[in-house]
């Protein structure tokens, strides 16, 4: 009993910390949507939901919500996939060695800061100098305006995040593979189950469970991604890839206008706790 | 093994050309961070010279020298780990230990869980308006003590992974010999653990190093990092290539050396202990 009172005490300090330090932001988000700020002073003064009206019926909030919706879903679907793909086929390696080769080249990509892949990125998409601009031009001989164009940054930003993310899901998916009992596979093999038969009908299941938790983190994390497009194309052109997070940026630093900001990531902030909800209701479901 | 039999040399070849597409990138940005921009613009890679000007403009260059920015993210990187790591130890050890059924572990852990679902942007705006009304923002402190906010329950969820792999036997024979509970920790925990805590300080040093979003909306010119330093060179017009190209490699550098140190421990930093390998 002495030892427990102990155990909790010694995670005080640490809690202190971090409840308050998360909680007094949402405290004052709440403050901010409610209240107008203005002038250097910064003196606030009760509105109501005055600047929830505001915001959602700008046609650029609506905008960043089918934008942020566009990327997640999109950037994620791919990664799930090829991620899982991948990390089979890496796991399948006979040698050890190769294996841990092609996990430390993929880790290589979500170690480096989401800055500096942007600003990879957007040199080699850039025009004249770049190096797939040289060869889309060049050689397959298509002009594409990849930063340039409403449509195609859409899509340069889901390769970026391909890119820069679908190692994580392959890490992930690989370490529950390799993990999964071997007897079942022998036993498959025996009765003359094919490659894909035993991948769609044994690991797959399997690795449902790990799956998810790859499908959750990359969700949250999408939803919240910021630099990468922010350096890519500065939520342009014509705010094409303003998303969420660029919106409450440029709500901040252009617009002035702190209250805009605060609804635009509360916003952001109740999508992150609803799919996380998500993602609980099927832990229990699976009765964990 | 498991699923086999898909063709060798198919596989080969795929993982190969995922491998170019990886490193072909990288290698490019390196390659002409050693490049005039003249030659860059111009698409001449074979007859023109190699040169170390775009280093030397942004390390020596006084007025645009990242490396005061370099030592700001090493003093915010140092600060945090100096609080989070001792903080978290003693927390990580108290939730290894605490009964599985019980109600404050619970209840803790699903705080710190909901802490890392919660958007950077949701922290650095109200923060950004509180710290500007204190006359705290641009202050390097106030991003020392986000930093702490977003590095502690990360911290404390891989300490805790790591304390719960020590077996309880070891702990039982040194309370048989009277130890008490602060030795225990600091005596005979912290030397079992302590690769697990430098996986968990290098952790926190990358989060720190490549963090843009939380300094974006809380730094100024006076408190910038690194991410910001590098940012600067990028433009929605004129851009200078040839310096954005090498500081991107000054800033990768470091995290690479890094990642070779923690591939081990990638996965539980990664997932926050939810997976590990």
């Amino acid at each position: 009993m002495k030892m427990e009172n102990f155990l909790k005490i010694s995670t005080v300090p640490a809690l202190a910390l971090i409840v308050g330090g998360t909680l007094y932001p949402i405290y004052k988000l709440v403050e901010l949507s409610l209240f107008e700020v203005r002038g250097l002073r910064m003196e606030y003064t009760f509105v109501g939901l005055k600047n929830f009206q505001t915001v959602f019926q700008d046609p650029l909030f609506v905008n960043s919500l089918q934008i942020t919706a566009f990327f997640t879903i999109t950037s994620v679907v791919i990664e799930i996939i090829l991620g899982t793909i991948l990390a089979v086929l890496i796991a399948e390696l006979k040698s050890q060695i190769l294996q841990k080769f092609f996990l430390f080249i993929l880790s290589m990509t979500f170690i480096i800061s989401p800055v500096a892949v942007a600003l990879i990125w957007r040199f080699i998409l850039y025009p004249d100098l770049g190096l797939i601009d040289f060869l889309t031009t060049n050689i397959f001989n298509i002009q594409i305006r990849w930063l340039g164009d409403p449509f195609w940054a859409k899509i340069s930003a889901v390769i970026v995040d391909v890119w820069h993310w679908t190692s994580f899901v392959v890490l992930i998916v690989y370490a529950g593979y390799i993990s999964l009992p071997l007897p079942i596979f022998e036993a498959a093999q025996i009765d003359g189950a094919t490659g894909f038969q035993r991948f769609f009908r044994i690991s797959l299941p399997l690795l449902k469970p790990t799956i998810a938790v790859a499908l959750f983190f990359r969700t949250i994390d999408v939803l919240q991604a910021f630099p990468e497009l922010w350096q890519l194309t500065f939520g342009g052109p014509a705010f094409a890839t303003t998303i969420l997070n660029i919106l409450a940026y440029i709500a901040t630093f252009q617009m002035m206008n702190v209250n805009y900001a605060a609804i635009v990531s509360l916003v952001l902030a109740v999508i992150s706790l609803g799919v996380t909800a998500i993602y609980a209701l099927y832990l229990r479901r699976r009765g964990e | 093994m498991r699923t086999q039999s898909i063709n060798t040399y198919i596989t080969y070849a795929l993982l190969i050309l995922v491998a170019i597409i990886i490193l072909v990138p990288i290698a490019w940005i390196v390659i002409n961070s050693l490049k005039y921009f003249k030659d860059i613009i111009s698409f001449d890679y074979f007859g023109s010279p190699w040169t170390l000007y775009n280093y030397e403009v942004v390390l020596l260059n006084p007025s645009e020298t990242i490396v005061p920015q370099i030592f700001t993210s090493v003093l915010y990187i140092v600060s945090t780990i100096a609080v989070v790591i001792p903080l978290s130890m003693f927390a990580g050890y108290a939730l290894a230990r605490l009964p599985y059924n019980s109600l404050f572990r619970f209840i803790t852990l699903n705080f710190f869980i909901f802490s890392r679902v919660f958007p950077a942007t949701a922290i650095a705006v109200p923060y950004f308006a509180a710290f500007s009304q204190a006359g705290l923002y641009d202050n390097p402190i106030a991003l020392i003590f986000v930093y702490i906010l977003r590095g502690m329950p990360l911290a404390i969820f891989m300490i805790m992974t790591f304390i719960s792999e020590i077996p309880k036997e070891v702990e039982e024979a040194a309370l048989i010999d009277g130890v008490s509970t602060t030795a225990m920790i600091t005596k005979i925990i912290l030397p079992l653990i302590r690769p697990g805590l430098a996986a968990t300080a290098i952790f926190v040093t990358i989060y720190t190093w490549n963090d843009f979003t939380l300094a974006a909306f809380l730094a100024g010119k006076n408190a910038a990092n690194i991410q910001i330093a590098i940012s600067q060179f990028n433009a929605e017009q004129f851009i200078r290539w040839g310096e954005l190209n090498a500081a991107v490699v000054i800033a990768a550098i470091p995290v690479l050396i890094f990642l070779w140190l923690i591939q081990k421990h990638l996965i539980r930093g990664l997932t926050f202990g939810a997976v590990k390998a």
